[in-house]
């Protein structure tokens, strides 16, 4: 008898990891061509570099550990083009180096690479050099001028709106400014406006949830708005909160990797939320300015108790239905 | 497939039971507030060294002595008393290592007579002979104490680029999380891992060197007729 | 007011900054067994109940080797020999009042009583130097038993996961839980920042 193994007959998911992760490296590859218009080609070699470096750090680590080396998985081209926004544009390289070998030597491939990692590698790779080189990885520039590729001390560096904050001072930036991401940021999780956009693109894709994102919000929002600083609007606070430093953009890259996030739609809310308050109470509790990463790698601990969660409420909460159903 | 290279190795194993095999740190995961924290350098992993070895050998030997005579619920409470008594001379002979010593392991000197490396051997010695428990409470030492030793020259090889608080590498970036639980986590983890890795290739090695060797007597005796 | 707000200061400091597994390292006897969600919250229980109430005479004892500097070699006996005293109250207690729980958990409930978390506690809660008044060490004590309770419910979600994971052989059981042990560690040390707790 002739047998033939193809894919059961039910399955007809269109979404694969080759086209979510094609989706996320197109919503991320035009933050660059902005980043390039700040800060000139420096920034691109940053970005270079830590895709190449976790691509092929993945396919090393496949390798050795008897894999077969997919070269359409493109989830380590995600992590590196990640880290690499999440960096300021005058980041030495080894900085760099050593975030991507922690994301994917440590985060990753221990695991059982691509699908099996507990921990968003990106998160992980960025808090590991947050917390080893605190000093560098909050150095910013003012943006349109076109950065030489060795730093050296004719930069000015500046410190980002979100230690403004931190401090308890106002960032006093326009609208437009918040909207273009046109002050002293990262690389390129400043840009509202292209994040919105490229957000819409996800979901459009079905590549990320709106609800996740907008659960992971809606807490922040309504703390930045009670806790506002004296002097300052609520609106002004929450636009401050959301768009002067990385959130937004950890809300719509990190937050929606669809590996570390819970399987059921109650348990994303619910995870969403709870990453939103949790990400507030290391932005007030925690000494550096990025801290909604280290908020993200928690939550990820968590994420399958929410959903074991889940199972256990949803027989109850259909018995209970049922019930009241019976009784009417 | 060659049987008498895997005997030997096994063989070697359960001679170093308790350093090489079950290892209580990297196989069994015991003492692991002794192992991360003071580990941090080697001048606190010979102080919580010397500390085990006069607190935890003596009263693992005394629980070998007297056996099943106490219950558990006393057992877990008179041990580590004694253990706790020890450690009042231990503190006297640690002092000899660093005067500062007691300002960088904290309380994780005083925890020395609670751990649950303690805990463990207290139990397992307690159907067996004097001599099997004292050899069986210095191998256990004895492999904690390497596993710490190792960590504690990587981690502070890493984190100051020094050895004993001599500086050895100068230039080199430094990595000051080797020194923090989370450096301690990783690099636990991953020794445990290469001790599988490497314990994995040497079996599989026995195995394969057996393919090459000349073939049994029964078969040669065949072959030759 | 005053009390509560140290206390939860306490608490929370204890729960999370200063979490006694991820940021000190500090376990229990059988960590790393598999458990459900009921045995921890059973040994979370008994951790805290055995915690909050050595907390009261521990406080007393602190009271007096911070005045006579001379005792301080002989305060880690003492606390030990409380934490045993309560230890075998609560065993006994246990014995009486609920018999079925305390038959399901008799054999492990002793590693349960005295081991690292309860000792480190209150040896932690006494050198702290914002622990003088008694609210401060008793949410200290409350929160580092609330804190180990939440710590063991993180490993066992992260198990979950893991169980329907491939994880290379090389790393499956003792070497992987000591890498997302020191991930979720990395993650806390985004509150502590770059220091070694105290």
């Amino acid at each position: 008898m002739n047998s033939l193994r193809h894919h059961a007959p039910y399955i007809r998911h269109p979404e694969s990891s080759r086209t979510v992760m094609s989706d996320a490296v197109i919503a991320l590859v035009p933050l660059y061509f902005m980043s390039y218009f700040y800060y000139g080609s420096r920034v691109l070699f940053v970005g270079a570099f830590s895709a190449l470096l976790c691509l092929a750090c993945d396919w090393a680590c496949n390798y050795l550990l008897y894999r077969r080396i997919n070269f359409r998985d493109l989830s380590a081209l995600v992590t590196g083009i990640i880290i690499s926004m999440l960096m300021p544009p005058t980041i030495d390289f080894y900085v760099v180096a050593a975030a991507c070998l922690f994301a994917i030597l440590v985060t990753k491939a221990p695991f059982g690479g691509t699908g099996h990692n507990v921990f968003n590698p990106a998160a992980a790779g960025l808090a590991f050099a947050t917390l080893c080189w605190s000093s560098k990885m909050f150095q910013y520039v003012q943006p349109l001028q076109k950065l030489p590729f060795t730093i050296d001390e004719s930069v000015s560096i500046l410190q980002g709106p979100t230690a403004t904050l931190k401090l308890g001072g106002i960032p006093r930036l326009g609208l437009t400014e918040l909207l273009l991401g046109n002050f002293p940021g990262t690389i390129g999780s400043t840009y509202t406006l292209i994040i919105f956009a490229c957000l819409i693109y996800l979901i459009a894709r079905n590549a990320a949830k709106w609800y996740l994102t907008l659960s992971y919000l809606i807490p922040v929002a309504l703390l930045s708005a009670v806790n506002h600083p004296y002097g300052v609007d609520p609106l002004e606070s929450i636009a401050n909160e959301m768009f002067a430093g990385s959130l937004f953009f950890v809300s719509v890259y990190l937050l929606n990797d669809p590996v570390t996030t819970p399987k059921y739609r109650i348990a994303r809310i619910l995870y969403g939320f709870s990453a939103g308050l949790m990400t507030m109470f290391f932005r007030y509790n925690s000494p550096f300015e990025l801290s909604a990463v280290f908020a993200i790698l928690l939550m990820n601990a968590l994420s399958p108790a929410f959903d074991c969660f889940c199972e256990w409420l949803m027989p109850k909460l259909q018995t209970a239905t049922e019930k009241g159903g019976t009784n009417e | 497939m060659n049987l008498t290279l895997v005997r030997k190795y096994n063989k070697l194993l359960r001679k170093t039971d308790g350093i090489l095999l079950h290892n209580p740190l990297l196989t069994l995961g015991l003492a692991l507030p002794l192992a991360i924290i003071p580990s941090y350098g080697l001048i606190g992993t010979a102080a919580v060294s010397v500390a085990m070895l006069v607190c935890f050998v003596p009263t693992v030997f005394l629980s070998g002595l007297i056996g099943n005579r106490l219950p558990l619920w006393l057992r877990v409470v008179v041990y580590p008393v004694v253990s706790c008594l020890l450690l009042i001379p231990a503190r006297y002979l640690v002092q000899n290592i660093s005067p500062l010593i007691f300002d960088t392991i904290g309380v994780y000197f005083s925890l020395i007579c609670v751990n649950s490396l303690l805990m463990y051997s207290i139990e397992k010695v307690q159907n067996k002979k004097p001599v099997a428990v004292l050899t069986f409470a210095l191998r256990q030492w004895l492999g904690a104490c390497l596993i710490a030793f190792l960590c504690g020259a990587i981690r502070e090889l890493l984190a100051n680029g020094s050895l004993w608080g001599f500086v050895i590498l100068k230039d080199l970036p430094r990595l000051p999380v080797a020194q923090m639980a989370l450096g301690g986590f990783i690099l636990f983890g991953f020794l445990a891992a290469l001790c599988r890795l490497i314990h994995r290739l040497i079996l599989s090695f026995s195995l394969k060197a057996g393919s090459n060797l000349p073939q049994s007597s029964t078969e040669r005796g065949e072959a030759g007729k | 007011m005053i009390f509560l707000t140290e206390l939860f200061a306490a608490f929370l400091s204890a729960m999370m900054v200063e979490n006694l597994l991820f940021a000190r390292a500090i376990d229990i006897p059988g960590l790393y067994e598999k458990r459900t969600p009921g045995q921890i919250f059973t040994i979370g229980a008994v951790l805290m109940v055995i915690n909050c109430i050595s907390s009261i005479p521990a406080y007393l004892a602190s009271g007096i080797f911070r005045s006579h500097a001379a005792f301080v070699p002989f305060m880690t006996l003492s606390f030990l020999l409380i934490n045993g005293i309560v230890f075998i109250l609560c065993y006994f207690a246990m014995q009486r009042l609920m018999p079925e729980r305390f038959a399901s958990i008799q054999k492990s409930l002793p590693f349960y009583g005295v081991n690292c978390v309860t000792l480190g506690t209150l040896l932690i809660a006494a050198r702290m130097s914002n622990s003088s008044h008694f609210s401060s060490f008793f949410g200290y004590c409350l929160g580092a038993g609330v804190g180990f309770t939440c710590a063991m419910l993180v490993l066992w979600s992260i198990r979950q996961k893991l169980a329907l994971t491939h994880t290379p052989k090389t790393f499956r059981g003792l070497p992987i839980t000591f890498i997302y042990l020191g991930i979720v560690s990395l993650a806390l040390f985004g509150l502590l920042g770059n220091q070694l707790p105290s």
